[in-house]
């Protein structure tokens, strides 16, 4: 996901990682992202609201999301192979603004 | 929707058990109906198995071809089994065209093989809806009707359900057995296909996900329409000279 991140930012391309925090550790979180070495936002949800918003019913859920803020298509659970993301990023810049 | 249930730890994906139970029972239906046409339960078995991984390569292949350099950047995701790298005409096309060679090899009669497959594609429609209320696709209209679910956020007509229930009538029609000596080789499966296209253009209506085009009619509903006229044309055609005797002694 990072790859995928650092290749395509430069054209637009954002990733908002949401950490379920009011049911995992807070400390977790940083581990995670030394380990794997995230450049992108990890955003918290503290109280569930985003979990609530987006209808969550499992972990991972991604959510692919247009330059007009919709919501093209959720993929549940996870892992999620590399060239899924790319496929998905790569339509959503051919479909345009 | 449930799209994934935990199990000792580990999350499953439920439409994707869903289809799978549904491919099993049918292949399994088929087996049994196979006899009812003089036909070798082995073959009719083997002849759904080549459709099937003829259909998961050639789905696969198809979307790589889509997406070259994706694949290139990482070719490991050949194999992944994430159903979302998928070309579904791609796959329904080679998966086909897979049955067809097997059966062409085996000498497998054309519309006799069709009528003993036919209960089993009527099973794969009941899986089919139930693995999309899982998921959450083909979802329907919004709706104030006491039955409505609650689905991405409205409370919408469950399409899910009215297309497993019309599937379920549909099998229960073709059930392997009934009408027995009542039909030409091919009626059965005709019959099959202009009951689903005749349910498709009724509940087609009721979705919320589907392109609507000239006069209120969507794109699938156009798409129905043109095979059930088809289905009615191969059925007057099989029926048209009753005088003539079944090839198919035992239907």
């Amino acid at each position: 996901m990072e790859r995928i991140y650092q290749e395509y930012k430069d054209k637009g391309f954002i990733i908002l990682a949401i950490n379920t925090t009011y049911q995992d550790k807070l400390a977790e979180v940083n581990t995670f992202i030394e380990e794997y070495h995230l450049s992108f936002p990890i955003l918290l949800d503290q109280e569930g609201r985003i979990a609530k918003d987006y209808q969550l019913t499992a972990l991972p859920s991604s959510y692919f999301v247009d330059s007009k803020g919709i919501i093209q298509e959720v993929v549940i659970g996870g892992p999620m192979a590399e060239a899924l993301i790319r496929t998905r990023v790569e339509k959503l810049f051919k479909e345009g603004p | 929707m449930l799209p994934y249930i935990n199990l000792f730890g580990l999350a499953l994906p439920v439409p994707a058990i869903t289809m799978l139970i549904g491919i099993w029972t049918g292949i399994t239906l088929a087996e049994r109906n196979a006899r009812n046409h003089r036909l070798n339960p082995a073959d009719l078995y083997n002849l759904f198995i080549y459709a099937l991984i003829g259909g998961i390569i050639g789905g696969r292949l198809a979307y790589v071809l889509q997406f070259p350099s994706a694949f290139l950047e990482n070719p490991i995701s050949l194999i992944s089994p994430n159903p979302g790298l998928f070309d579904l005409v791609g796959g329904i096309l080679t998966g086909l065209i897979s049955a067809e060679f097997y059966r062409q090899r085996k000498k497998m009669p054309f519309w006799t093989t069709l009528d003993a497959l036919t209960p089993a594609l009527a099973v794969v429609q009941i899986a089919l809806p139930l693995a999309h209320l899982a998921s959450g696709d083909a979802y329907g209209a919004p709706t104030s009707l006491p039955w409505g679910i609650n689905l991405w956020g409205e409370t919408r007509h469950p399409t899910q359900i009215y297309e497993a229930l019309a599937a379920g009538v549909i099998l229960w029609q073709m059930w392997p057995g009934r009408g027995k000596g009542q039909s030409k080789p091919g009626v059965v499966f005709l019959q099959f296909i202009s009951y689903s296209a005749m349910a498709r253009l009724f509940l087609e209506a009721f979705r919320g996900d589907s392109l609507v085009t000239v006069f209120n009619l969507r794109v699938v509903q156009l798409i129905a329409l043109s095979i059930l006229a088809l289905s009615m044309w191969g059925l007057y055609f099989l029926n048209k000279d009753k005088s003539a005797p079944s090839k198919n002694p035992v239907q």
